[in-house]
């Protein structure tokens, strides 16, 4: 039985360019982080006006979902919650985080919002995410200090053997200072050998190398 | 698959710095929510559950000035709790999970360290040094539900073998960064929360710290049975009206493990409009609305990263003493809610509770906890 947890479809995002599966998708890379994610979002011929309400860090993990979700054969077999979620990231939602600060610095000029300090929780993303796709399976949402796959492929791989998922989207993600460092796997049951399992290395190298 | 046994507990809060004096001061029905007007933190007086930062000081074992508040506070509490056992906690067999909403989040406001400290990541390193353990801490920062996210990451390490033990801390402190974004929220009540209650009207923050050590080597007579999560797929800062995905959660930790018979219900209760009553609509999928249920935010207020790990810590002492604490702040029934909330102390064999949470983000769960026969 060749059947193992494979990773069917994979996006990384960093320094502006988008690769999916290995190649090239998008690019704008002499743009900043806000007009590089409305290109994207407009590249990928979106209608989803949530969309411009999200922080950059919510932003990135949605753009990196949408680029993998835009093949929806990929999720067709599955039912809401069957469909997991587990992200990690280094800087937290610290980019929201110091904007909240920012509103509420000076007494004389506070102004602290409701839709900023929803972003000050680094799994709204994941939040984000279900609503689009409508997964309502497990969420978890850790923190390191660098891309680290042992853990986390390890955690899905349980979640999987276990049937405590059927799908996973697995990912780091990762924004701080306008800068992006994204990679967003869906983990499948799979027979077919095309794809890479789901192990350490494999995780590993579809983050160094791409 | 290997049994996990919690081996070890401990609750800092303004009740009290160990599990067995905060049970006292639930049994005696003090809350730790009172009034308070401190300019720093927020231009008006307002109701919470805040420590004092000089017992604090004086608890920690160390160069006080050498951490930050929250990093003292997770400290205390796994010190404690370390104190219970003999586990070998500074080798690879064990591991530190760290759940936390905010960490040192107020060092963006005002900060004496190193602009690094500000990082979870950096806070955990802290921690870990303190301690002197070798593997490097996992963090879970999953809004409110950390807490419970945290011990079920823990179980599900523990019984695949990846470690024989796991220290379970969560914490989180109030500062103007969270009160700020809760009163713009109007999430807030104007005085003691009361969960469940027909006039609740908002929640109350609190502070604090809880750890659980968890083991497969060492045995107890109460085990954790990892449980599930779930998302709404609804809203990012409401609760789903129809309590569909709490359900789902429960549910699927209910299967997981035999459908067993429910003896209690720790709730999350956070005493918002909306959370109360979607909890109970989960709760009557799930056909537990005969269970006994309390919420504790009515003594401790919301925690938020420790608040699933306080509470539990509360349940296993429940669980040890056969004895269920009422619902601080309910008075009133309310006709949306069905639930069978505890009033007074109960005393009750207890086998098996069940601790739910559900937070911002959409998401929910739970998990469960067995005593061994």
């Amino acid at each position: 039985m060749l059947e193992k947890n494979r990773i069917t479809s994979y996006c990384r995002i960093k320094n502006h360019l988008v690769h999916l599966n290995g190649k090239l998708a998008f690019s704008a890379v002499n743009a900043n982080f806000t007009t590089f994610s409305k290109e994207a979002y407009r590249h990928l011929g979106l209608n989803y006006l949530k969309f411009f309400k999200m922080d950059n860090l919510s932003k990135l993990a949605f753009l990196g979902a949408e680029f993998i979700f835009q093949d929806e054969k990929l999720i067709d077999n599955y039912a809401p919650e069957e469909i997991a979620v587990c992200f990690c990231s280094s800087a937290s939602s610290l980019d929201t985080d110091r904007k909240h600060a920012d509103s509420i610095r000076d007494r004389a000029n506070y102004f602290p919002s409701p839709s900023v300090f929803v972003y000050t929780l680094p799994n709204i993303m994941l939040g984000e995410i279900c609503i689009r796709n409508n997964f309502k399976g497990e969420n978890a949402c850790f923190i390191q200090e660098v891309f680290e796959s042992e853990f986390s492929s390890n955690l899905v791989a349980s979640w999987m053997d276990e049937t405590k998922c059927k799908g996973c989207l697995l990912g780091y993600i990762d924004f701080e200072f306008e800068k992006e460092d994204a990679l967003l796997c869906w983990i499948e049951k799979s027979e077919n050998t095309q794809f890479p399992e789901l192990t350490n290395e494999n995780y590993k190298n579809l983050y160094l190398n791409n | 698959m290997k049994d996990v046994y919690v081996v070890a507990d401990n609750i800092i809060s303004p009740l009290g710095f160990n599990t067995s004096d905060n049970f006292k001061q639930l049994l005696a029905a003090n809350t730790a929510i009172v009034s308070h007007t401190l300019p720093a933190v927020s231009p008006l007086p307002f109701f919470a559950a805040l420590l004092n930062k000089s017992i604090v000081d004086t608890s920690f074992e160390g160069d006080a000035s050498a951490y930050t508040y929250f990093e003292k506070l997770c400290i205390i509490s796994i010190s404690n709790a370390l104190s219970q056992t003999k586990i070998n906690y500074q080798d690879s067999t064990t591991l530190l999970i760290i759940s936390t909403t905010k960490g040192n989040v107020d060092l963006l406001l005002s900060n004496p360290f190193e602009a690094k400290r500000v990082y979870l990541h950096e806070s955990a390193k802290q921690i870990q040094h303190y301690f002197k353990l070798k593997n490097t801490p996992l963090i879970v920062s999953n809004a409110c539900i950390s807490g419970v996210v945290a011990l079920n990451t823990a179980a599900e390490l523990l019984k695949h073998g990846c470690y024989e033990h796991c220290i379970v801390v969560g914490a989180d402190v109030v500062s103007e960064f969270t009160l700020s974004g809760f009163e713009s929220f109007k999430a807030l009540s104007p005085g003691p929360c009361k969960p469940f209650d027909a006039l609740r009207n908002g929640t109350s923050l609190g502070e604090g710290a809880a750890t659980l050590i968890l083991s497969t080597q060492q045995k107890s007579q109460l085990k954790i049975l990892s449980g599930a999560s779930s998302n709404d797929a609804n809203h990012i800062s409401g609760p789903s009206r129809d309590g569909v995905g709490l359900f789902m959660a429960v549910n699927k930790t209910m299967l997981a493990h035999q459908n067993p018979k429910i003896d209690f219900i720790s709730a999350h209760g956070t005493a918002t409009l909306y959370n109360d009553e979607m909890e109970s609509k989960a709760f009557n999928l799930a056909g537990l609305d005969q269970v006994p249920v309390n919420s504790l935010k009515g003594f401790f207020g919301h925690t938020f990263g420790a608040a699933g790990i306080i509470e539990s810590a509360i349940t296993l002492e429940s669980m040890r003493q056969n004895c269920l604490i009422p619902t601080k702040g309910f008075e009133t029934k309310d006709a949306g809610i069905n639930l069978t909330i505890l009033k007074t102390v109960e005393n009750r064999e207890l086998h098996t509770s069940i601790k739910t949470a559900s937070g911002f983000g959409g998401c929910n769960a739970a998990l469960l906890f067995q005593k061994v026969l």
